[in-house]
């Protein structure tokens, strides 16, 4: 027997799943998070997993987390004494950004603390022109002076970013071997060995971003890697935003990799089930306590996008762009909105029912929660409705106070509202609804895929309750709730490849490209790429190379990402990748011009170890057990009460159906079957749920 | 020429920002949570076609600049959504949009029809600025518009990118008047493309930019369409009335709180490039019960070169004032918005000048009257307003023909924000009626070769002092690397630095120099050069003004603000009479 276990540190709890390689059985441990040391939280969590499920530390092939750390320290300014070593004359580039405002009419929104300040950005003295040919020589004899700079700062980490270093990047090189030798010890991190592409500012930010977390993330990881291998347990991996996961050594020379770590698992897992279960295409839809994430999946895959801002601001439903710290590093394409179950909902001075960006978190929590709360939260419409149980959540442990909730309702929202609790409840639910069905609109309309082509795969704590509202609203017809869909996203950690992304920029336009050139640069990518897995012991024919290019016409400025088709490349792949590019413009901005050279800006190789598939299950109940525990009323929109079956799903064994209305209760999350849908398990514990009445 | 002057209402001498409310086809009956559905996806829409027009544009003005703008409009052309990219396009698209339908009434469109035009004394801005709008069909009905606007990099003239010396707006490029063409017949290869094209200097760029605002028209287009589809034309259509009307609520709830009076402030242009005489913009401010009136009298007569404000930009400015200063940002705006204001400008003045004038440079009054308005609610709502800042856009056009045809570099940049009263003003960001991005260093070097950039940062010392300090102004510096190279620009705040408020000190002044020879040459505030190899071209934009006493200033925020080298020890000492250490 062989285990892979997965670690996911949430806001409130630290899951710990784990699946068992030969049958794909899994399981689930939660203990609660510490954020003063989250290696305490988690393991408590490995402990009690390991003790419930009797797992052997030596029979575990594969151990996976998913960190917020980077995150939280950029949130909470809490990285860093980083310094910055620029061109002479451009010291400045990293605090003035690119000098537009996230907020056109708020005279006091301004951009967030540069991450290393201007105190410690030092300049010195060369120039690599537009064309790669030195026009300023590195002045050498300014080295020394910088060092003592350096010195007088107290510095953890040195960023050096020069201009055009990603198409001559020797200035760096030599600056930063003179660097290593004189701090030995502090992490050195040049833009062209983090990110060698085109733009400064946001080469620069990538690079301060790491300078700025790496020291934390690297004791981090040490200290937690320290107590897992006390456990006797395997080498620690990390979940990458890109959907792969990278060993922690790997992870510390490039720590922007683990940002959105936690959300990126989450989608990893969704793809599991979609090649599992053979429904390649997927609306994953992940919704927690304070935001909701879509991803589409098609082919059993999901795609990354190459621009992120790490500790943005969101401004009502939207994350602003320009409010937090660029970093061009892949991150799964997914679009996030504040909507959660903790999302709580207002009436602003208009008298519009608004919900969230504010959420009530795990503490207070929800009103029902009677834990302090005092706004009503959309849990406590959910309650309101009849969709969770009135007596208690967590098979017994939360107990609920529903009169509080109702009370909630009716003086925050009913009365200004001019309507009763149970309407105004409906309209939460339907406009929370509506902010999540956006975001998953701007994964799958927006990116010219039409939705209906898609089943909605829902997890998270609070997913599989909204589903089918959602679907409904996309005209969506087939819903899948997972497993443990409270932890779900936690088992994309053990079910995905160890992945790490290259970029190089080259600048050619299609019509003068030289393919020599391009399959140069290529393989200089793979070689980097094939180092890693060397070093991550990954046997040769467990590797893949994927090549995009990164084009776009002449004169623009932003990019498309296309596929590059396998084999040398050659005049015919260079005239390949212009058709591509052309198909992908229209697709993408609704024209394209096919009498223009495409110009090649940035090429991209993904290198994949590939870690053996996996397939999990969930044991369903013996035939004949008996599910159905009892009837409620619940209210649907238009004040239309209709009585009904409450399920417990832990008794349901496979091929039950289950016919709505109806509530298929779990542990950790409640399925509502809204009438005219229909649910069945299958022989995984996948919950399959249906229209049975489309709507004329 | 004579009815050119008369024709367009726009410009009249008395306007008002207040239109008519659509009158619903069908009285319908919208049910909360569709229109808080519909009104979102409305401004999704304006939105998404702001963004791919920017994504898929060729000119930098454009992509990197991103001077642009996306508007949904009913089917009377009232702005119902917008995506929020550069305001000073966004308050005045309904008067532009009002100008074409005075030459091709609504009623004679169909499908595949657009409305142009880029004419400043046809409703416009400058013509630089052009405006595109699409009528929206469902059903064989036209239900809305969808508009979009782009600032064009060379639409011909006396000069590539501008032409400082023009004494018309015939000599400032070329004109699109207020019209109806049809797209597969004049665009698309067609009479118009190939006018256009012939009458600009680089057709590459801005051909290609034309095609963007087209395609991102259509992209609204298809998204009205689906939402129509989805919900209903007649409830569609309720709720983009019912948008108007919530922004109108809450406006004028806001403005319930404030007492009523009338408030008088000016600002000035440093001056024309022609004489020393500044350029005031005066206004008067008046607020009473749930409405707000701006008048311009007393403001300066017109000029003869081209910093005059054509009346569709006095207007955008004055509503940007009013909207940053008197509402909180999640207001949407709209013409609902539009509705409690009135603006008046006398005709002939630098506000509401009459034809021929050239304008090119309209930013730089439009943000004047920003200030006068800004200015003069400081003293009824001093926590919402701040200092003077930069206020100006500081266009820079670096030229050069050589065998490949024209090059044309045009930026603008940005500066210092005045201080306000809770926080410092930003440091060397764009300014508020433009908000424009930068283009990065790497890009602009990698597309130009007649010069090379080689110092981008901000200015220690450049902020006015106070309880908050200004933000900082930025220098930009270019080495020529061709002779022949040709420089116009527009700048300003050269003489008049930006104004301190409440005992605040005023910022630093704007200034380029061309370094030649061991030689410092000033250039003038708006002025036109020839530059040679070698030359240094550096700019020095304005840092805001403070805003409230020194002596009010946080011990801590001095000392930040030496260690960080943002205000040198020597400043401090003399501002704040800081005698500390960093």
């Amino acid at each position: 027997m062989a285990w892979r276990i997965g670690i996911d540190i949430g806001g409130t709890f630290t899951d710990v799943a784990l699946v068992d390689e030969t049958s794909g059985r899994i399981g689930v441990a939660k203990a609660p998070t510490t954020p003063a040391d989250f290696a305490k939280g988690v393991l408590a969590a490995l402990d009690l997993a390991m003790r419930r499920y009797r797992v052997d530390a030596a029979d575990t092939g594969l151990l996976s987390h998913a960190t917020t750390i980077v995150t939280n320290a950029l949130l909470e300014e809490r990285g860093a004494r980083a310094v910055l070593v620029a061109t002479r004359g451009f010291r400045d580039v990293l605090e003035l950004r690119r000098s537009s405002r996230a907020d056109l009419y708020d005279l006091f929104q301004d951009a967030p603390k540069t991450l290393i300040p201007r105190r410690r950005r030092f300049e010195i003295t060369e120039r690599i022109g537009a064309d790669g040919q030195v026009v300023t020589p590195l002045a050498d004899a300014e080295i020394d002076g910088l060092i003592a700079d350096i010195k007088a700062q107290d510095a953890e980490a040195i960023a050096v970013s020069l201009l055009f270093s990603f198409i001559n990047p020797t200035h760096e090189q030599v600056l930063g071997q003179r660097l290593r030798a004189a701090f030995p010890g502090m992490p050195v991190y040049l833009s062209s060995e983090v990110l060698p592409e085109i733009r400064e500012f946001e080469r620069t930010s990538t690079t301060a971003v790491c300078a700025y977390v790496g020291p934390l993330l690297a004791s981090y990881l040490e200290r937690l890697e320290t107590a897992t291998r006390g456990l006797g347990l395997p080498r620690l991996y990390v979940m990458g935003s890109n959907g792969g996961v990278f060993e922690a050594a790997e992870g510390i020379t490039m720590p922007a990799m683990a940002v959105e770590s936690g959300p990126a698992a989450g989608v990893v897992a969704a793809a599991l089930a979609a090649r599992q279960t053979d429904r390649l295409n997927l609306l994953s839809f992940d919704m927690g306590g304070t935001t909701a994430k879509a991803c589409l999946i098609r082919g059993g895959t999901y795609d990354t996008t190459p621009e992120y801002e790490v500790g943005g601001e969101a401004s009502g439903n939207r994350w602003m762009h320009g409010t937090g710290h660029p970093i061009r590093v892949p991150v799964i394409d997914l679009a996030e909105v504040s909507a959660g179950g903790g999302s709580i909902a207002w009436v602003d001075r208009a008298g519009s029912l608004r919900v969230g960006p504010k959420s009530a978190g795990a503490e207070p929590g929800p009103v029902c929660y009677g834990r302090g709360g005092t706004q009503p939260t959309v849990t406590d419409c959910n309650l309101m409705l009849g969709y969770l149980d009135r007596g208690s959540l967590l098979a017994g442990d939360l107990p609920i106070d529903f009169a509080a909730a109702e009370h909630a309702i009716t003086e925050k929202l009913a009365k200004p509202l001019g309507t009763d609790s149970r309407t105004a409840a409906a309209a939460v639910i339907d406009v929370v609804n509506h902010a999540m069905a956006e975001a998953l609109k701007i994964v799958s309309v927006q990116r010219g895929h039409d939705p209906r082509e898609f089943a909605l795969f829902a997890f998270g704590g609070a997913g599989p309750l909204h589903a089918a509202a959602l679907a409904a609203e996309l005209g969506v017809a087939d819903v899948i709730c997972p497993p443990i869909p409270g932890a779900y996203s936690a088992l994309g950690l053990v079910g995905s490849d160890l992945k790490r992304d290259y970029v190089r920029t080259l600048y050619m336009t299609t019509d003068k490209a030289d393919p020599a050139a391009i399959e140069a640069a290529y393989r200089a990518l793979e070689a980097q790429g094939s180092a890693m897995l060397d070093r991550a012991g990954i046997a040769p024919e467990r590797r893949r190379f994927v090549r995009t290019v990164d084009a776009r016409y002449e004169r623009q400025s932003y990019e498309l990402s296309v596929a590059v088709g396998e084999g040398p490349i050659s005049t015919n792949a260079v005239a390949a990748m212009a058709e591509a590019f052309h198909d992908r413009h229209r697709q993408t901005y609704g024209h394209d011009n096919r009498a223009e050279p495409v110009q090649i800006v940035s090429l991209r190789v993904s290198a994949i170890g590939i870690i053996p598939p996996l397939a999990v299950r969930q044991e369903t109940a013996a035939p004949g057990t008996q599910a159905r525990k009892g009837r409620r009323p619940v209210w649907f929109r238009g004040n239309r009460e209709v009585d009904a079956a409450i399920y417990d799903r832990a008794r349901m064994p496979t091929g039950q159906e289950v016919v709505g209305p109806a509530v298929i209760e779990a542990l950790e999350s409640t399925i509502l079957v809204p009438p005219d849908w229909q649910a069945t398990m299958d022989a995984l514990g996948f919950i399959q749920m249906r229209r049975h009445e489309p709507r004329s | 020429m004579q009815d050119r002057i008369a024709k367009p209402k726009a410009a009249s001498a008395k306007t008002k920002a207040k239109q008519a409310k659509v009158p619903a086809t069908k009285p319908v009956r919208l049910d909360p949570v569709d229109y808080a559905v519909i009104s979102q996806a409305l401004i999704a829409i304006a939105r998404e076609m702001g963004t791919k027009l920017i994504r898929s544009s060729y000119s930098n003005i454009v992509r990197e600049a991103q001077d642009a703008s996306a508007a949904l409009f009913d089917a009377q052309g009232n702005v119902v959504a917008q995506a929020e990219l550069i305001p000073m396009h966004l308050g005045s698209m309904s008067e532009i949009f009002r100008a074409c339908v005075e030459q091709c009434p609504i009623e004679k469109l169909e499908p595949g029809d657009f409305y142009i035009n880029n004419d400043p004394y046809g409703g416009g801005q400058h013509l630089q600025d052009v405006f595109i709008f699409t009528p929206i069909f469902v059903e064989n009905r036209l239900i809305a518009f969808a508009g979009t606007v782009a600032h064009h990099l060379d639409l011909g003239g006396g000069n590539p990118g501008m032409t400082p010396d023009a004494v018309d707006v015939h000599a400032e490029g070329l004109i699109i008047p207020p019209s109806r063409y049809t797209y597969e017949r004049d665009w698309n290869g067609g009479n118009l493309e190939r006018l256009v094209t012939a009458n600009v200097r680089v057709p590459s760029q801005t051909i290609g930019d034309f095609y963007a605002q087209f395609a991102a028209n259509a992209i609204g287009t298809a998204r009205m369409i689906e939402l129509s589809a989805k919900y209903g034309v007649p409830t569609v259509l309720a709720a983009m009335a019912e948008l108007m009307s919530y922004s109108e609520r809450r406006f004028r709830a806001a403005l319930a709180a404030i007492p009523d009076g009338t408030w008088l402030a000016e600002d000035a242009v440093d001056d024309d490039g022609l004489t020393d005489q500044p350029l005031v913009v005066k206004a008067a401010v008046t607020k009473r019960g749930q409405s707000i009136s701006v008048d311009f009298d007393g403001t300066c007569k017109q000029v003869g070169r081209n910093l005059n404000c054509p009346w569709a930009s006095t207007v955008s400015a004055t509503l940007a004032a009013i909207k940053a200063a008197l509402t909180s940002p999640d207001i949407p705006f709209n013409e609902g918005f539009k509705r409690p204001v009135t603006v008046t400008a006398p005709r002939g003045t630098l506000v509401n000048p009459n034809y021929p004038a050239p304008v090119r440079a309209r930013l730089l009054p439009a943000y004047r009257c920003f200030n006068a308005v800004l200015k003069a609610l400081a003293q009824v709502v001093p926590e919402k307003v701040i200092a003077g800042g930069n206020d100006s856009t500081h266009a820079l056009a670096i030229s050069h023909l050589g065998e490949r045809g024209y090059r044309v570099y045009l930026e603008i940049y940005g500066g210092g924000f005045g201080g306000g009263p809770r926080l410092d003003g930003c440091d060397a960001v764009d300014s508020p009626l433009s908000n424009c991005t930068n283009t990065p260093v790497e890009a602009t070097d990698m597309d130009f070769e007649h010069f090379r950039v080689i110092g981008y940062g901000l200015i220690p010392d450049s902020a006015g002092h106070g309880r908050k300090r200004g933000g900082l102004g930025l220098f930009r510096r270019f080495l020529i690397l061709k002779d022949g190279t040709n420089f116009a620009t527009y700048t300003d705040r050269v003489r008049l630095a930006p104004y301190g408020l409440f005992g605040g000190t005023q910022g630093s002044r704007t200034r380029i120099e061309i370094e030649r020879d061991g030689r410092i040459i000033k250039v003038k505030s708006k002025d036109r050069v020839d530059l040679r190899r070698g030359d240094v071209l550096t700019l020095y934009s304005s840092g805001g003004g403070g805003y409230g006493s020194a002596d009010g200033r946080a011990p801590e925020a001095i000392a930040r603000d030496v260690a960080e080298g943002y205000v040198s020890a020597k400043a401090a000492k003399a501002a704040y009479g800081w005698t500390g250490k960093a």
